[in-house]
């Protein structure tokens, strides 16, 4: 027995030593020493970005100390479930929004009106505010909207001119699918609009789109369709707008052969890898990715959108918390906006975010500290197809930030209903009345 | 040759816990000091197991089939709802049948496809052949490789434009196929993926194999009975103890199956591989409804309680212990 009490006193002092040796050093002036902790997810290289970030607020604050913990994506929700079941959640979080409107709605986030004032929508991008009911759960962690990736030079072999970058310049839909036919080509290099085109032996495509809600949901509002009614009590997506759009989306695939199917693009590998091989020359994704197109040595470009009526592209981001147990909400609310800051965080300059205040959008100061930042990663005409977009053409709140019971509608109702339109199995008339008719029960309204 | 072995071992200590059972039935006042210590170090030794399975398993078995009694979505405190999860389950919620469905046509046949496969790779590796060593390892291979690893691999092999199994159907001029792409082929491109980890399965029935004792071999030679008679009045009967063995094994397993769907599938294409175990994930920590995700759990429980009963009990019709029953 004494061996192990010998080895417990041996820890307890070397704790002790620990302890006393950081308390030393940062009980400055501190009325109290303030611990936090911090949950996010992200890549290998986001995550040293945010570490580094972690430090420099943590060296710039000597009374706090913020202990990050990175989790994988892949178990995130579990992880952070179980830290809310047993009482041990953090005080700041990233948190998916599946479970963030559902949490806040019962008072386990933290109200953020006191900080953040009554008329947030003068500071920030009004989609990235996110309210449930009288509580203002606070705003995204960073914003980044829907665009056009291309490859310029495999553009210019084809002599097809280069996607606008200007909302009001968008290519209609129509102008769209005849670019990419142009793009496309066959093992023989016919494009898809020679009569001799191959639909079985594809060797460039002409746009890669994506299968999540992100890939169809813009067309849909910009022929004048929406996802759900107003009370949200209703799937509409089976409206003659919404379908029309999702029609020319499944076409994209199976009538004019410029889209790889998802079995197709499920294995294929990312967007930027395959536009840099030429195996695809335009890909719609989000803005984040403009950190990636950057790693690669290719002449790429971004652009906007196409339209059918209006300009439109969702405003994306993630639910950034506090939780309502926090003990120093004060300190956790100034950790809170260091994360979003671009003067702190590398991830802004870098092309991963965009920031979430106006005024980053609509002065020179502020677009320097980004966009325009001698360090800031982005092609020119991102002042365009990023800034100018988000601000101005990014419509209504999204879906997922507005339904209740969202997860339950997109996994039962929602995704096996695009599943089923994009393995071209059914029309989109029919995968959305069979997705409308499985949502009826599920439809909870907004929140 | 190590069966055998084994089995003197198991009986010596049963000898040994039959007289200390004995022991302290007759003498329990009267143990020594020294026996009053090795007690307590037994117990102590095993407190350890048995407080881990008590905290780990019985607790939470106990508490999900309260918070199955619940509403509650984590955040809020959990509201008692009587048996409504359970009656919601089977009046009001098409995806628990799909999914049952779906388990239990995988079940149906991943279970005897994988357990024909090994038994038969079992008496093919029964035989004295070359290299026996190298097929051996050869066929246990694939069970070492972690579930995630080979999940990635099949899902390349499954691929519809570059897998292995269309370029191979190219090569003998059949159609090609979608795989686990197409909600009717999922299930059985799944099964097929299953013979693929027998390796541990294959081993039971080694072992199984090689406790067949030789004499009754011999007996079928003398009366003039070929391979065949070998196999269904000899090799079969004796292998019973091992076959239902990992016959239990192997439905518990097969209804539990997740790794596939969500890994591979995401349940899909259209909810065709939505596997209960897969689907009672997604109720608890996608959509956070634990109270109705462990309802789904207790009905899985139930069910490979019944299914596990149903086979004991019809088990002594066909199985066969050669040192008797009791």
């Amino acid at each position: 027995m004494s061996r192990y009490q010998a080895v417990l006193k041996a820890g307890v002092i070397a704790a002790g030593l620990a302890a006393a040796g950081t308390g030393g050093a940062m009980a400055q002036d501190c009325a109290e020493q303030v611990d936090l902790t911090f949950t996010f997810w992200g890549s290998a290289s986001e995550k040293n970005d945010m570490e580094t970030a972690i430090r420099t607020f943590n060296e710039s604050h000597p009374c706090i100390t913020v202990t990050g913990q990175h989790i994988p994506n892949t178990g995130y929700v579990e992880k952070i479930t179980s830290m809310l079941a047993s009482n041990t959640a953090p005080d700041v979080a990233y948190l998916s929004e599946n479970q963030a409107f559902a949490w806040a709605a019962e008072g386990r986030l933290l109200d953020l009106s006191p900080y953040l004032g009554d008329t947030p929508e003068d500071i920030y991008l009004k989609n990235s505010i996110y309210r449930v009911g009288d509580t203002l759960m606070g705003t995204g962690l960073a914003t980044g909207v829907m665009l056009i990736y291309y490859n310029k030079d495999v553009f210019d072999a084809a002599g097809v001119e280069y996607p606008p970058a200007k909302a009001e310049d968008a290519w209609t839909w129509d102008e769209f699918v005849e670019n990419a036919r142009l793009l496309t080509k066959d093992r023989s290099g016919n494009t898809a609009a020679d009569p001799e085109f191959d639909p079985n032996n594809i060797d460039v495509f002409g746009v890669a789109m994506p299968a999540w809600w992100a890939g169809w949901y813009p067309f849909v509002v910009s022929n004048g369709g929406d996802f759900a009614n107003e009370e949200g009590t209703e799937l509409t997506l089976n409206s003659p707008e919404a379908v029309e759009a999702l029609q020319a989306y499944q076409d994209l695939i199976y009538t004019h052969h410029v889209t790889p199917t998802p079995t197709q693009t499920g294995t294929l590998p990312a967007a930027d890898i395959l536009m840099q091989s030429r195996k695809v020359a335009m890909s719609m994704d989000g803005m984040w990715r403009v950190t990636d197109f950057n790693d690669t040595r290719m002449n790429w470009g971004i652009g906007v959108l196409p339209v059918f009526d209006t300009p439109y592209t969702p405003l994306i981001s993630t639910p950034k918390v506090i939780f309502a147990q926090t003990e120093h909400p004060d300190e956790a609310f100034e950790f809170y906006q260091y994360v979003s800051n671009p003067e702190e965080v590398g991830l802004f300059k870098s092309g991963l975010w965009a920031p979430l205040e106006l005024t980053y959008f609509t002065t020179q100061e502020g677009l320097d500290k980004w966009v325009t930042s001698p360090e800031g990663e982005y092609p020119p005409e991102a002042l365009d197809a990023i800034v100018d977009y988000s601000l101005n053409h990014t419509g209504e709140q999204v879906p997922p930030y507005q339904l209740r019971n969202i997860g339950q509608i997109f996994n039962d109702a929602v995704n096996p209903a695009i599943t089923k339109m994009l393995d071209g199995t059914v029309s989109a008339q029919e995968a959305m009345d069979e997705a409308v008719a499985n949502a009826a029960s599920l439809m909870q309204g907004r929140w | 040759m190590k069966a055998p072995d084994s089995m003197t071992h198991i009986s010596s200590s049963t000898a040994l816990a039959e007289r200390s059972l004995d022991r302290s039935a007759t003498a329990k006042s009267r143990l020594s000091k020294r026996q009053r210590r090795e007690l307590y170090w037994g117990l102590g030794f095993v407190s350890l197991a048995v407080g881990g399975f008590v905290l780990l398993k019985i607790v939470p078995i106990v508490a999900s089939f309260v918070i199955s009694l619940t509403d509650w979505n984590v955040a809020r405190a959990p509201s008692f709802i009587g048996f409504d999860n359970y009656a919601r389950m089977l009046t009001a919620d098409p995806l628990f049948w799909k999914s049952l469905w779906v388990t239990a046509y995988y079940s149906l046949f991943s279970v005897p496809v994988s357990m024909a496969f090994a038994f038969a790779l079992a008496m093919l590796l029964n035989n004295k052949i070359p290299a026996l060593g190298l097929f051996r390892t050869l066929f246990y291979l694939p069970s070492i490789i972690p579930i995630i690893a080979s999940s990635i691999l099949w899902l390349w092999m499954f691929n519809p434009d570059f897998g292995l199994f269309n370029a191979g159907l190219d090569l003998i001029g059949l159609p090609r196929q979608r795989f686990i792409y197409e909600e009717s082929q999922v299930i059985p491109s799944l099964v097929f993926m299953s013979m693929w980890s027998v390796g541990p399965m294959m081993i039971i029935f080694l072992a199984g194999l090689q406790d067949v004792p030789n004499q009754l071999y011999e007996a079928v030679e003398i009366d003039g009975g070929n391979a065949w008679h070998k196999l269904w009045h000899v090799t079969i009967p004796m292998m019973t103890p091992t076959i239902l063995f990992n016959l239990l094994i192997s439905i518990v397993a097969a209804l539990q199956t997740f790794v596939q769907a969500f890994i591979m599938t995401e349940g899909g294409p259209n909810n065709g591989s939505l596997f209960i175990v897969f689907y009672i994930y997604r109720k608890a920590f996608q959509e956070q409804q634990m109270g109705y995700a462990s309802a789904l759990a207790w009905a899985l429980f139930l069910l490979i309680c019944a299914l596990s009963i149903l086979v004991f009990r019809t088990s002594h019709r066909w199985v066969f212990y050669h040192g008797g029953d009791n």
